[in-house]
C-alpha cells in the first residue's frame, strides 16, 4: 500500500491575508478581500476592481530592496515558498533534502515580459532570455531537485499539487513544494478577460461583485496571490515528528474537449474527474463531508459545476455543504486551487466550513447545499476541492484529515 | 521504478511559410464545431504539436477515434511570446479594446494542450507543461508522472521549440527566419503495442547536473536515430534517461 501524501506546511500571500491565521479567521468571518484598482487606471476597463494582495510580504532570507525589485510574480513565489519551508520546519535542513517544486503558474512569462516592460524593458524581443524564476528562487532557497511550471488555466494549482503527490509516490524526492501563483492583474490580463466577457461589472459594489450560485451574478472577479504547500510522504514526516496538516488523498482529471473558453453543457466530464478522485482516494461519494466548490461565478460556470455535483452525488448534492469561497476571495486564475485547498484545510483545522458570501438569492439551477453568508461548524474528515480551467480542463483533489 | 513505455512517436518541423498553411488547415473531427476558431487563432507552438501529433498517429497506424479517452500535455519554449508582442502594441495604440479575446485562451501556458484536446477530442487530462529553457525535461517528468496516474490509457506528451527562438518586432509580427519544431511521445502502460522507446528517471547520488537546458534538437536526433544516446542529469541527482525498446514486446492492458 502507498504511503500517504500530506501537507505539512505552507506559505501563502492572498487578498484574504499573508498567513494562515488571518486566512482562516477572514475566510470564516465572511470577509471579502475585492477592493477597487489602484495600481493602474481601470477606468477605460469593463470592470474596475480585483482581488489585491496590499504588499507582498518580504522574506527572512531576503534584503527588502532587492525584493522589492523582483517582479510581482517572483515575489509571490518566494514568500510563499519561504514561509511554507519555515511552516514545515523544514527551513534548516533544507540542504540536506532533495526538495523539488511544481508550480502553477499558466503565465509565468507573459507576466515577466509585461512587467519588464511597465518599467521600460524590451526582453520580449531579446533573442536571449533569462532562465526562469523558479531557477532564481532555487538558488535563493539553497534547494535542489527537479522542478516543473505547470499550467491549466484555472486548474493549474491542482495539477502541481497532483504532480507533487505523484513524484513523491514515484520517490523522486524527500520533500515537493507545490501550489500556484498568478499575478494576472495587469492592463493587458484585464482587458483580455474583460473583452471575453467573463468578468463582473458590478463596480458600485466591488465587494458584492462575485457571487457565485447567486441569481444575479455576472461574471467572475479577477484577484491575484498565491499559495504553497510542503508535501511529503507519511512516514518521512512522522520520522522527523511532523504533522500532516492534510492527506492529500486523491486526484482526477478529465476534459471537456468541446470548447476553449466555455465549460461543456455535458455535466459527465467534469463528473468524470470527481469520480477519478473520489477512487484514487479510494473514498465514497456519500464520505464527503464539504465541497470547496470552483463556483467562480460566472453564470454557465456555476450551473454546470451543479449538474456534475448532481451527477456524482445523486439526492446527497443537496445535503453535502458546499462553500464557494471565491466569493470572498475573487478568481486567483493559476493560484485558485491552492487557495481553495487551503481552504479545506481551515475547515479541517477549524472544524467550520468557510460561507458562501453575497448569495442573496440561489438561482434554482443551482441548488445545493449551500453554506450561505456565515461559516457552518462540523467536522470535516473528508473535502472535496474541485477546479475547472479554460481549455475545458476538469479536476478534482480529494482531501483527508491527516493522521 | 519502472520505466514509462513510449509507443508511438510524431516529429515535425515547418517553417513560418508552412505555419500559415498549417493556420488554414480544416479540422480533422467536423463534429468538433469550434475547433476552426482554435485553430485559426492558435499559437505557432500549438500548430506545430498538432503536426507532430498527427505525425505520431500515422507513424503508430492509429484511428484518432480510439484515442479519445487519452489525455495531452504539451510543454513549449516561449509559447504566446508572438501574441503577447502584439497585444502590447494593440494595447498601447487602442487600449483595452485592442486586447483580443482569443488572447488568454489561445496563448498562454496551457493553450496547446487545451486546443489539441478540443480539436481532436481527446478527453483526459489536459494541461501545459514548461514555457521556459527547461521545457523539455519539465514536460517529461510530468509526462512520465501523468502515465502513473492511471487516468487515462495513455498520455501525449508533446514538446516544441522554435530555432532560433521566434522574435517579435514591434507589432507582434515574426522578425526572424525561424524553424518549428515538434515531437509528439505516446506515453502507455495499458495499449497493447509494441515500446518503441522507454523513458525512466534512474536514481544516482552524485551526478553533476547537465550543463544547462536540454534541447529539444537533440532528443528528436535521438528519436530519429542519428544520436546513439539521449540522457540528462537533473539537480539534486538523478539522470532522466530514454533508451530504444531492446526488444518490442506486447503488454496487456493492466
Amino acid at each position: 500500500m502507498k504511503d500517504a501524501i500530506w501537507i505539512t506546511g505552507l506559505g501563502a500571500t492572498t487578498p484574504m491575508g499573508d498567513s494562515f491565521d488571518v486566512i482562516a479567521d477572514n475566510l470564516l468571518a465572511g470577509r471579502s478581500g475585492i477592493k477597487p484598482i489602484t495600481a493602474f487606471d481601470p477606468c477605460n476597463h469593463g470592470s474596475h476592481f480585483a482581488g489585491l494582495v496590499p504588499e507582498i510580504p518580504c522574506p527572512a532570507s531576503y534584503d527588502e530592496t532587492e525584493f522589492r525589485a523582483l517582479p510581482r510574480l517572483e515575489q509571490m513565489v518566494a514568500w510563499c515558498t519561504e514561509q511554507a519551508l519555515r511552516d514545515a520546519g523544514l527551513w534548516d535542513g533544507r540542504r540536506e533534502l532533495r526538495i523539488g517544486f511544481v508550480a502553477g503558474m499558466g503565465a509565468e512569462w507573459m507576466l515577466c515580459w509585461e512587467d519588464d516592460l511597465s518599467k521600460g524593458g524590451n526582453l520580449i524581443r531579446q533573442p536571449e532570455q533569462p532562465q526562469g524564476l523558479l531557477h532564481r528562487v532555487y538558488r535563493k532557497l539553497e534547494i535542489t531537485g527537479p522542478s516543473a511550471t505547470v499550467g491549466a488555466a484555472c486548474a493549474s494549482a491542482s495539477i502541481a499539487i497532483a504532480q507533487a503527490k505523484r513524484w513523491l509516490e514515484l520517490g523522486w524526492l524527500d520533500v515537493c513544494l507545490a501550489g500556484g501563483m498568478d499575478a494576472s492583474v495587469t492592463p493587458r490580463g484585464l482587458a483580455s478577460f474583460g473583452n471575453l466577457g467573463a468578468l463582473s461589472k458590478r463596480n458600485h459594489a466591488p465587494a458584492q461583485a462575485s457571487r457565485p450560485f447567486d441569481r444575479g451574478r455576472d461574471g467572475f472577479v479577477m484577484s491575484e496571490g498565491g499559495v504553497a504547500f510542503v508535501m511529503e510522504r507519511a512516514e518521512h514526516a512522522r520520522r522527523r515528528r511532523a504533522s500532516g496538516r492534510a492527506h492529500v488523498a486523491g486526484f482526477g482529471a478529465s476534459s471537456d474537449a468541446s470548447h476553449l473558453v466555455i465549460p461543456s453543457s455535458d455535466p459527465a466530464p467534469a463528473a468524470r474527474a470527481i469520480r477519478l478522485a473520489l477512487a484514487n482516494a479510494g473514498v465514497n461519494p456519500g464520505d464527503v463531508d464539504t465541497v470547496n466548490a470552483h463556483a467562480t461565478s460566472t453564470p454557465v460556470g456555476d450551473k454546470f459545476e451543479t449538474q456534475a455535483l448532481y451527477v456524482v452525488f445523486g439526492d446527497d448534492a443537496t445535503r453535502i455543504p458546499v462553500s464557494a469561497t471565491k466569493s470572498m476571495s475573487g478568481h486567483m486564475l493559476s493560484a485558485a486551487a491552492a487557495f481553495e485547498t487551503l481552504g479545506c484545510i481551515v475547515a479541517m483545522e477549524r472544524e467550520a466550513m468557510p460561507p458562501t458570501i453575497n448569495l442573496d438569492e440561489v438561482d434554482p439551477e443551482c441548488n445545493l447545499c449551500h453554506v450561505v453568508g456565515q461559516a457552518r461548524p462540523g467536522k470535516v474528515r473528508v473535502a472535496l476541492n474541485n477546479s475547472f480551467g479554460f481549455g475545458g480542463s476538469n479536476t478534482a483533489l480529494v482531501l483527508r484529515k491527516a493522521g | 521504478m519502472e520505466a514509462a513505455r513510449i509507443v508511438a512517436v510524431g516529429v515535425a518541423q515547418a517553417n513560418l511559410a508552412e505555419l500559415a498553411a498549417l493556420r488554414r488547415q480544416k479540422p480533422p473531427l467536423p463534429q468538433q464545431a469550434s475547433a476552426s476558431l482554435a485553430i485559426r487563432h492558435a499559437d505557432e507552438h500549438t500548430l506545430i504539436a498538432m503536426q507532430a501529433f498527427q505525425q505520431a498517429l500515422r507513424s503508430a497506424d492509429w484511428d484518432l477515434a480510439a484515442l479519445q479517452e487519452w489525455g495531452v500535455l504539451v510543454s513549449s519554449r516561449f509559447p504566446g511570446r508572438l501574441g503577447l508582442a502584439s497585444i502590447f502594441h494593440r494595447y498601447e495604440k487602442l487600449g483595452p479594446v485592442g486586447v483580443s479575446p482569443m488572447f488568454v485562451p489561445t496563448q498562454a501556458l496551457h493553450a496547446a494542450a487545451g486546443t489539441l484536446s478540443v480539436v481532436y477530442a481527446l478527453q483526459g487530462p489536459n494541461f501545459g507543461v514548461g514555457g521556459g529553457q527547461d521545457h523539455v525535461c519539465e514536460g517529461l517528468l510530468a509526462g512520465m508522472a501523468l502515465d502513473a496516474d492511471n487516468l487515462a490509457p495513455g498520455i501525449w506528451v508533446i514538446l516544441t521549440a522554435s530555432y532560433p527562438n521566434l522574435l517579435p518586432d514591434t507589432q507582434g509580427k515574426i522578425s526572424n527566419d525561424s524553424i518549428l519544431h515538434g515531437l509528439a511521445l505516446g506515453f502507455s502502460s495499458q495499449v497493447v503495442a509494441p515500446s518503441l522507446l522507454d523513458l525512466q528517471l534512474r536514481r544516482t547520488s552524485a551526478t553533476p547536473r547537465s550543463a544547462g537546458p536540454a534541447d529539444l534538437l537533440e532528443l528528436i536526433d535521438f528519436v530519429n536515430g542519428t544520436r546513439r544516446s539521449w540522457e540528462y542529469s537533473l539537480p539534486g541527482g538523478g539522470v532522466l534517461e530514454l533508451n530504444r525498446a531492446a526488444a518490442p514486446a506486447l503488454r496487456k492492458a493492466s
